[in-house]
């Protein structure tokens, strides 16, 4: 009996290999599957300054006039993406009664698309044009502040809340 | 995933004889086809075991959404991304000679780029990350005889200047001699 199972056994290797074999290259098959994917994408407006805080100081006088002399700031970097059409980036200060006089406009803008409007003068509360004519695009530019004083405006601080915005045109 | 076809005919059988098809069975580790002839009075068995080829591919979900949001966009850049997507995966089992898995969409000209990776995989070596066309490119190589999975990780981007929109792709995985 032992014999026999052993036989047995040898037998159902040497079979199982040689059929391993032949049915490996006789039947070789390639197999697929699919998965359907979307990707969509949704109107993104973006619009970042990379100088949050700006300190202006009026400390000097002319002395030819002795107006005061204005305070420059160009450190802020405006950046901004849209993949919409016909967009343009506005300008706002929270301060609608400025003493001082503040104007802000954008330089050297680059990118693709953006023209700068004429400097700002920000003498209240409304919303203005900054860069128009932007679509489908980013950009970047500096925005430059100047601040000035008249010798009856006195002394003292004032504070604005400069907000910029990506919006339809 | 794995495909079974096992037929077992025998008349007579001591249980050594069962332990002994048992082990065979186990190695395998596949589907087998087994076949069992008694000589009488010998009390004997011929058992003939075939293996068919089983080449399977399967995705743990058949679709995806991939939707480009605020938090992936830089302002001051064109390049929109990534959203990336890893909630699927690819499973297979093989137990032929070495194979790849390959990858592609039927999607010619998509607005957006899709990228894909396989992350993880229990087998076989990954690809680098894929960008995908009409043309199929390797995904997974050195895979063969095993069963194995990996995360799919999709990755997509767009520029700004391509606007807002929508790509539907149909992505095929396929196994292939390597």
């Amino acid at each position: 009996m032992k014999r026999n199972h052993k036989h047995i056994a040898l037998k159902i290797w040497i079979t199982a290999a040689f059929g391993i074999l032949t049915a490996g290259s006789a039947f070789a098959q390639d197999a697929s599957t699919s998965q359907t994917l979307t990707l969509q994408v949704f109107e993104t407006n973006r619009i970042d300054i990379s100088q949050r805080a700006v300190t202006m100081v009026i400390n000097q006088a002319s002395l030819e006039t002795g107006n005061p002399v204005e305070a420059v700031n160009e450190d802020g970097n405006l950046t901004w993406i849209t993949n919409g059409d016909n967009k343009k980036i506005t300008v706002a200060s929270n301060n609608s009664a400025p003493r001082y006089l503040v104007k802000v406009h954008a330089l050297d803008i680059t990118g693709s698309t953006g023209v700068a409007a004429p400097e700002i003068t920000m003498n209240d509360n409304t919303t203005r044009d900054l860069v128009m004519g932007v679509t489908r695009s980013y950009g970047k530019c500096k925005i430059r502040f100047v601040a000035s004083a008249k010798v009856s405006d006195g002394i003292g601080t004032e504070t604005h809340v400069i907000t910029y915005t990506i919006t339809g045109s | 995933m794995t495909r079974s076809l096992t037929t077992v005919q025998h008349s007579t059988s001591s249980m050594k004889s069962l332990v002994s098809l048992a082990s065979l069975m186990a190695f395998i580790g596949f589907a087998s086809s087994v076949q069992a002839q008694t000589y009488g009075r010998d009390n004997n068995n011929t058992v003939t075991v075939t293996v068919a080829t089983i080449t399977n591919v399967a995705v743990s979900s058949g679709s995806v959404n991939l939707t480009m949001a605020l938090a992936n966009v830089t302002a001051g850049q064109d390049l929109m991304g990534p959203v990336t997507n890893t909630a699927t995966s690819l499973l297979w089992g093989i137990n032929s000679s070495l194979k790849k898995i390959t990858v592609g969409t039927n999607l010619a000209a998509p607005k957006y780029t899709l990228k894909l990776l396989a992350v993880s995989p229990t087998t076989g070596t990954a690809a680098a990350e894929v960008t995908l066309s009409t043309t199929a490119a390797d995904f997974m190589t050195n895979v063969g005889r095993t069963s194995g999975t990996c995360t799919l990780q999709y990755s997509g981007y767009a520029l700004a200047s391509k606007g807002v929109g929508s790509d539907s792709h149909t992505i095929t995985f396929t196994i292939a001699t390597q």
